[in-house]
C-alpha cells in the first residue's frame, strides 16, 4: 500500500475531441499545501471534478488513502474525507451562515434521530461555533448566506467545507473575484490552514501561490508539464514558456 | 414565527375549529371538514416542492390511491376504520416509492415530466379497470364505524364524529410535519432544495433523501385521499387527475410554498372560492389561472411567505 494520501494513475478525461486531462500521474502526502497552476483550459477544475466524482473519468484510477475512489459517488468521497470548494461560489444562499456550516457538521454524525430539533443536537453546535470562528464569521452567523459579501461567501464556503472534517482539502481559486486586500487576508487563513489539513489548490494569482504553496504542480493542455517546491517551477524553462510565456 | 407565538396561535385556531360544529351550520361543518383534508394533502405537497424542491404535477396519484384503498377496503374487504386508514398511508407510500424510484433520478423539467407521466398512466388505468375503480362515476361507499374501546360512532350518520376525527388527525399530521422540517431530516430537505450539489459534497446522498421526501409526502397524501373519502363516502377518479395534481400546486403557491401554514391558508381560500364562486361563475377555473399567474409573478413567495418576510423585516 503507498503512504501517499492522494495518488492518480494515468487519469484520463475525454470530452467527445477533447482531452482534458491527459494520463495524470499525481501524489500528495499529508500536511503540506500543493498548488496546481496552469494557464486557462489547462484541465485543473476537471482534474479536481474527477477526484471529488463530479466527473467520471475516461481511464485511469485514483486512490485516496490507499483506497480506490475512481468514479464514486460524491457524497461517498466527502465521507472518504475530501472537501471542496468550486470556481463559481457553492453555498446554501437561502440558509443562514450558522446552518450552512451546521449542514456540514451534521453530514459526519453517523446516527441522528431523525425527529430530533435540529438546535438539541449539542455537539454540533459546538463544531459550528468552532468553524464560525475559524473562518472569522462569528458576527455574522445569523445572516442569510446570500447576502453576505463575495469575500465572506468565498469564506463561508471554505467553512462549510472545513465542518465535514475533511483529511484534505480542495480549493479551486478561492480568491477569484476578491479585491487584493481579501486575496491576502485569504491567503494568509489558508495558509494558517495547512497547519491542520492537507490543502490542494487551483490558484491564478501567482504572488499568493509562490507566498504559500510548498509544492506546485503545473498543467498544460491536461497534462503535468513541471512539478516541484516553488523556487523550481520559478526557473523551470518549460513552465516559463508554456505558462508564464517568457 | 417565535415559537410562543406559534402555540398561542395554534390553540386559537384549534379552539375555533373544535367549536364550529356547535355554532356553525352543518354545511360549513362539512366545508371545513373536506378543507382539513385538502389541507394536509397541500402540506404534503409542500414537503417535496417547498421543502426539498422537487415539483411534482402528479400528486394526485397519492392522493387518489389513498383514496381508491379506502374505498376498496372498505367495501371488499370490510376492513376497520384504522386499518383502511392504514392500507391508504401503505398502498400510497409503496406507489411513491416506484415512481420516486426513477423519478428523483431526473432533475428540473424531467423530474416534472415524469410524475406527469405517472400520474397520467395510472389515471388512465383506472378508466380501463373501471369495473374496480367505478371510472368517472365512482364508488359510493359508507365508512367503516369508529371504535374507541366501549364507545362507536358511524361516521357514515354522525358527520360531528367524522369532523371531529379529521381534526384530530390532520392536527396530529400537521406537528408531525412541523418537527420533521426542523429536525435534521428536515434540514437535510432544506439543503437540498438550496443547493444539490452542494449537499452531495458534504457528503449526503442527496437521491436517498429526496426519495425519503417523495415518500412521505407520498404516504400523508395517501391519508388525506382517505380522510377524503370517509369524509364525502366516494372514490371518483376524478382524484387522479392531473387537474387535482394542479390544485394542490396552485394552493400551496398561493399559500406560501416551504412554509407548511401556508398551504392550508391556500387550501382554505380557494375552496371557500370555489364552493361559493363556482355556483354563480362557471369559469371560475380561468380566474384561478389568473390569480396563479399573478402571484407567481408579484408574490412568488405566497401570501403567508409575505407576511412572514414583513414580520422578519420588522424584527431586524
Amino acid at each position: 500500500m503507498s503512504d501517499w494520501l492522494l495518488e492518480t494513475s494515468l487519469l484520463s478525461k475525454r470530452f467527445k475531441g477533447l482531452l482534458a486531462v491527459d494520463r495524470v500521474n499525481f501524489h500528495l502526502s499529508r500536511g503540506q499545501l500543493y498548488a496546481i497552476i496552469g494557464p486557462n483550459g489547462a484541465g485543473k477544475t476537471t482534474f479536481f471534478n474527477l477526484i471529488t466524482g463530479r466527473l467520471s473519468s475516461t481511464e485511469g484510477s485514483i486512490f485516496f488513502q490507499g483506497k480506490d475512489i475512481t468514479n464514486h459517488p460524491s457524497h461517498e468521497i466527502s465521507k472518504r474525507g475530501i472537501a471542496r470548494t468550486f470556481q463559481i461560489t457553492s453555498i446554501f444562499p437561502d440558509l443562514t451562515v450558522k446552518e450552512n456550516i451546521w449542514m456540514g457538521s451534521l453530514s459526519r454524525k453517523k446516527l441522528i434521530n431523525p425527529f430530533l430539533e435540529s438546535s438539541q443536537i449539542q455537539d454540533l453546535r459546538l463544531k459550528t461555533e468552532e468553524i464560525l470562528n475559524l473562518v472569522n464569521l462569528q458576527d455574522k452567523q445569523s445572516m442569510l448566506a446570500e447576502n453576505l459579501s463575495h469575500g465572506d461567501q468565498r469564506l463561508l464556503e471554505i467553512g462549510i467545507a472545513l465542518s465535514t472534517s475533511p483529511q484534505l482539502l480542495l480549493l479551486d481559486e478561492p480568491t477569484a473575484g476578491m479585491s487584493a486586500e481579501e486575496s491576502v487576508r485569504t491567503a494568509n487563513r489558508i495558509r494558517d490552514l495547512s497547519d491542520r489539513i492537507t490543502i490542494l489548490i487551483i490558484e491564478h494569482d501567482m504572488d499568493i501561490v509562490m507566498g504559500i504553496a510548498d509544492h506546485i504542480t503545473v498543467f498544460d493542455q491536461g497534462r503535468v508539464i513541471a512539478e516541484g517546491p516553488p523556487v523550481a517551477i520559478q526557473e523551470n524553462p518549460e513552465v516559463q514558456e508554456v505558462y508564464l510565456g517568457t | 414565527m417565535p415559537r410562543s407565538r406559534f402555540w398561542l396561535f395554534f390553540f386559537l385556531v384549534i379552539l375555533v375549529l373544535l367549536s364550529l360544529p356547535w355554532w356553525a351550520a352543518s354545511f360549513y361543518t362539512f366545508l371545513v371538514a373536506e378543507i382539513m383534508t385538502w389541507s394536509l394533502f397541500a402540506m404534503s405537497f409542500d414537503l417535496i416542492y417547498g421543502f426539498t424542491g422537487m415539483l411534482s404535477l402528479g400528486h394526485a396519484t397519492f392522493f387518489g390511491t389513498g383514496s381508491y384503498l379506502f374505498t376498496l377496503s372498505a367495501i371488499h374487504w370490510q376492513a376497520n376504520l384504522w386499518v383502511a386508514l392504514l392500507l391508504s398511508i401503505v398502498g400510497s407510500a409503496i406507489v411513491a416509492g416506484i415512481i420516486g424510484f426513477f423519478a428523483v433520478r431526473a432533475r428540473g423539467t424531467n423530474f416534472v415530466v415524469i410524475t406527469i407521466i405517472f400520474s397520467l398512466v395510472i389515471f388512465y388505468l383506472s378508466f380501463y379497470y373501471k369495473s374496480i375503480t367505478g371510472g368517472d362515476d365512482g364508488l359510493p361507499m359508507k365508512p367503516p364505524d369508529l371504535s374507541l374501546g366501549v364507545l362507536s360512532f358511524s361516521l357514515y350518520d354522525e358527520p360531528i364524529a367524522n369532523y371531529y376525527l379529521v381534526l384530530v388527525i390532520v392536527c396530529l399530521c400537521f406537528l408531525f410535519y412541523r418537527r420533521l422540517v426542523s429536525s435534521p431530516l428536515g434540514k437535510i430537505f432544506l439543503a437540498i432544495r438550496s443547493n444539490e450539489e452542494r449537499t452531495q459534497h458534504i457528503g449526503f446522498n442527496t437521491l436517498r433523501y429526496r426519495l425519503i421526501s417523495f415518500i412521505i409526502s407520498g404516504a400523508f397524501s395517501g391519508l388525506a385521499g382517505g380522510l377524503y373519502t370517509m369524509t364525502t363516502h366516494y372514490s371518483n377518479n376524478k382524484l387522479l387527475h392531473w387537474t387535482t395534481s394542479i390544485d394542490v400546486v396552485v394552493w400551496t403557491i398561493v399559500g406560501g410554498a416551504g412554509t407548511l401554514m401556508g398551504p392550508i391558508l391556500g387550501t382554505g381560500l380557494f375552496t371557500f372560492f370555489r364552493e361559493f364562486i363556482s355556483f354563480h361563475f362557471k369559469q371560475y377555473p380561468i380566474v384561478i389561472g389568473i390569480v396563479l399567474i399573478l402571484f407567481i409573478v408579484f408574490v412568488p413567495q405566497g401570501l403567508l411567505g409575505l407576511v412572514l418576510g414583513r414580520f422578519r423585516r420588522e424584527r431586524s
